[in-house]
């Protein structure tokens, strides 16, 4: 894993002169504390432009460089600034340096640039190529990851978006989180086998053309595949233009937040656009209720000819069985005349019977034996035959499932009503916005962003309808193809046929080795995810009756009542750090990428219970854990007694005047 | 280029599982070899995929013989 | 006669249960096929003899008897319903066909508001 040894600090921000800050190489935590104005998220986000030569404000728009450095060492004649991180990952030491300073030449600089920026990493004492060191940084903690290793209060409240559908902050952190669990490496592979894979089918294609039994058909392949590999290339290009436009619409609406208007507007449109998410997720329910009623709807259906069906077997089994019984009824009398006959007494009437009379009941013995003479072979068969179809039939009376669709029915209607409700006032509100384009009280770089931002929302939407269009002409293409190729299977034998199609099958095999891993992997990842998380919430929460988290296809976490039912709803901006938090530890405990965890007041409006409770598991986010807290936010020494030998380190960040700020050791520390 | 000590042996059997039950065909060093290629260029996709298509093709190349 | 393994919807009834399937109302085009056999038993007992019936064409996609009745349920059913049926899996393919198009019309001419209606 990564680990930070130490960081020197010179002339940066509130940070004059050149300050360190010793890490300990054992597991363990470091408190820094400070007060407001100090420098702590100057130092959170000094951590950030060591490794990514960037500095965002708190609204994470990058920062001016030329303005970071310190102001009285600017008045003493020294301008710039410069970092130094020591790290160790993987059994090597890393040194970074990355320098602020004035090109060669200039003495008093007057504008941006009368600067540049250096930065260079050593690995051991060998100097790393500019190559070698952007490698190695990407490897280590990659940009898109940040988050999960260099966090503020903020930073977590956003994770609640990763419990709504559609959210675009949710997909930016779902992509984070599946990047640091190391889900690219298969997607990666799974693009790159697919790569491979269209690369010997072409080539099977190609065999199957030349060959004259399969010309034809071949040629068919050909074009369909030409057509197909042009509609993949533009879908990653759309794929790439949103994922960029969804990043610059991120960064003009923190720009845009400065403005009253704008930003009034921007909240209703973000207010519709997460119930917009929220009912979609509603609609998706409802959607995937109705399906998994129409999967036996087909058996409520039937219900209706099975009982007409079932009445006239029943009918005709009671015409054998009537027939059956009768026989049995008349055997009995028969029986009993019989015997009658033949003792010349009647027993029912205890009377003698004279032989005229005998003569008579002969004759009646006779003719009713035709008449009740039962069933006959085949009557009997198709007795049984009808009773098993008749008892068949019963088992298969199913009540309809028509009440509970309507009733499913209606409500996805009345939410998709819902749904174009709030789109349209979603594009009025967006028209509004394009109108404040214009508004002359705004300055005219305010209106461009405000007109930036309309167009940029404008082509994700067109961006997002392409990218639509596109899956559907691909998926037709890919099904026409499957017919074709699996025609020319059949068609073609020769042997370098045979063998192309062997290398496509292989091909086939390592990628679906790579696609279904993916999400094997996801939901191995998820399992586990959600457990650790669990593990962590419990500690944290504190509440016997909050017993589970549950996580979504998002890897947002919903927390559960020991009472069961639906996840808890409305959870406070509390509980929303807590579950956050929760979800980092458990991510640093399951990636392939690990390092230390820096936070800068992370505890949010948490009552002291739960601020202690994060304290403890501290050590359990991960191996190396940061904290930056102004004092009294927590209680000091209750933290320490909480912590006890896994407090390694604690710093204070100490006013010497209002722009320079000393980083001391804490003397109270044992 | 230095490498790193890789830390995919979660990953690597999620695909091994796959590999052995349903595509028992390929071999194990294959996929692993494919994954760590992708592991070390996450940064460098070109780079990434030249080496998987590389070593699919040596692969093919051993597996099916021309006639 | 031996009865299907697997079968083919003709086109036209393919499109349909894919129609369906796509509308978000069923999981899959065989389960809009399963829904569209028990409405032809329903609605068109007395149209269709599944035992002559012959389907237009069989352009349809390709279904496995696992995936249509992974219990054998509609076996057990069509036997029932048509105790002469020995091929229960033909009349199946046949039954569905048939519903499928009657729905297709239904959907031609109402459009598909509702799944319900069909019940």
């Amino acid at each position: 894993m990564l680990r930070f040894i130490s960081l020197t600090v010179e002339d940066f921000g509130p940070f004059k002169g050149s300050q360190t800050i010793d890490f300990t190489s054992d597991d363990g935590v470091t408190f820094i504390w400070g007060n407001n104005g100090r420098g702590k998220t100057t130092l959170l986000n000094i951590f950030r432009y060591a490794i990514y030569g960037k500095f965002q404000n708190r609204r994470g728009t990058n920062v001016n460089l030329t303005m970071l450095s310190n102001r009285e060492s600017r008045s003493e004649g020294r301008y710039g600034f410069k970092v130094v991180l020591r790290m160790s990952y993987d059994g090597e030491i890393y040194e970074l340096t990355r320098q602020f300073k004035l090109r060669t030449g200039v003495s008093r600089p007057t504008k941006n640039d009368d600067y540049e920026q250096t930065v260079y990493l050593k690995k051991g004492t060998a100097i790393l190529s500019s190559e070698d060191t952007d490698h190695i940084l990407k490897i280590i903690m990659p940009e898109q990851v940040a988050r999960f290793f260099l966090f503020d209060g903020e930073l977590l409240q956003e994770y609640e978006e990763l419990l709504m559908e559609d959210s675009d902050t949710g997909a930016q952190i779902k992509k984070s989180i599946e990047e640091i669990l190391g889900v690219p490496v298969l997607t990666n592979g799974a693009t790159d086998t697919a790569a491979v894979l269209e690369a010997y089918t072409n080539a099977k294609t190609r065999t199957a053309q030349s060959n004259k039994q399969t010309e034809q058909l071949g040629s068919q392949i050909a074009t369909l595949e030409a057509a197909l590999q042009g509609h993949n290339a533009e879908l990653e290009r759309l794929r790439e233009e949103l994922t960029q436009e969804l990043g610059r619409k991120s960064e003009l609406e923190s720009e845009q937040n400065q403005n009253e208007h704008v930003k009034a507007l921007l909240a209703e449109m973000k207010a519709l656009e997460n119930s917009i998410a929220e009912k979609k997720a509603r609609r998706e329910g409802l959607l995937s209720d109705i399906k998994n009623t129409t999967k036996d709807a087909w058996k409520g259906l039937i219900g209706f000819r099975v009982n007409e069906i079932l009445s006239d077997v029943e009918a005709e089994v009671k015409v054998l069985e009537d027939k059956e019984n009768s026989q049995k009824v008349a055997q009995h009398f028969l029986k009993e005349m019989k015997e009658a006959a033949s003792r010349k007494h009647c027993n029912l009437c205890d009377q003698d019977i004279d032989d005229a009379l005998i003569l008579k009941m002969e004759e009646r013995i006779k003719a009713l034996e035709g008449n009740y003479g039962g069933l006959t072979p085949e009557e009997s068969g198709k007795l049984r035959t009808l009773q098993i179809r008749k008892a068949t039939l019963e088992t298969m009376r199913y009540p309809s499932s028509k009440e509970r669709l309507e009733i499913y029915e209606r409500q996805l209607a009345a939410v998709t009503v819902e749904i174009s409700d709030d789109e349209r006032k979603l594009k009025a509100v967006k028209e509004e916005l394009e109108k404040h384009g214009d508004i002359e009280e705004l300055s005219t770089s305010m209106q461009n962003c405000v007109k930036n931002l309309i167009n940029c929302l404008k082509k994700i939407d067109n961006l997002k309808e392409g990218e639509r269009q596109e899956a559907e002409q691909i998926a037709n293409i890919r099904s026409s193809l499957a017919t074709l190729n699996a025609k020319l299977d059949k068609t073609a034998t020769g042997e370098d046929m045979v063998r192309a199609r062997r290398r496509v099958e292989l091909c086939e095999m390592i990628h679906n080795i790579f696609e279904e891993g993916i999400d094997a992997y996801r939901n191995n990842l998820k399992s586990r995810v959600e457990k650790d998380a669990t593990d962590l919430f419990v500690r944290i929460s504190n509440d016997p009756d909050y017993v589970r988290l549950e996580i979504n296809d998002n890897y947002g976490l919903a927390i559960y009542h020991k009472d069961g039912g639906d996840p808890v709803p409305l959870r406070s901006a509390g509980f929303e750090h807590v579950v956050a938090l929760a979800l980092i530890g458990a991510l640093h405990k399951n990636a392939p990428l690990r390092g230390p965890v820096i936070m800068d007041s992370p505890f949010g409006r948490l009552d002291p219970t739960h601020k202690e409770n994060i304290i403890k598991v501290l050590p359990s986010l991960s191996e190396q854990v940061v904290l930056l807290a102004y004092t009294h936010e927590i209680d000091e020494q209750r933290a320490r007694e909480t912590l006890g030998s896994s407090l390694k380190k604690e710093y204070r960040l100490t006013r010497q005047t209002s722009f320079y700020t000393r980083i001391e050791p804490n003397q109270e520390v044992k | 280029m230095p490498m790193n000590k890789i830390e995919v042996e979660e990953l690597l059997k999620v695909l091994e599982d796959i590999r052995a039950a349903k595509y028992p065909e390929i071999p194990s060093e294959l996929i692993q070899s494919i994954v760590l290629a992708e592991f070390e260029n996450q940064d460098n996709r070109t780079e990434g995929s030249i080496i998987t298509r590389r070593l699919i093709d040596d692969f093919l190349r051993q597996s099916v013989h021309e006639g | 006669m031996a009865d299907l393994i697997n079968f083919r919807l003709s086109k036209k009834a393919n499109e349909v249960a894919e129609l369906l399937a796509t509308s978000g109302y069923f999981d899959f085009a065989v389960t809009a096929a399963k829904f569209a056999l028990a409405y032809a038993i329903k609605y068109h007992f007395d149209e269709i003899n599944p035992a002559t019936y012959t389907p237009s064409d069989s352009d349809g996609s390709n279904y496995g008897i696992g995936s249509l009745d992974s219990d054998g349920q509609i076996a057990i059913l069509l036997k029932a319903i048509y105790p002469d049926c020995t091929t229960p899996y033909l009349y199946a393919r046949n039954l569905m066909v048939f519903g499928l198009l009657k729905i297709g019309e239904r959907i031609e001419n109402e459009g598909l508001k509702s799944i319900s209606a069909f019940l």
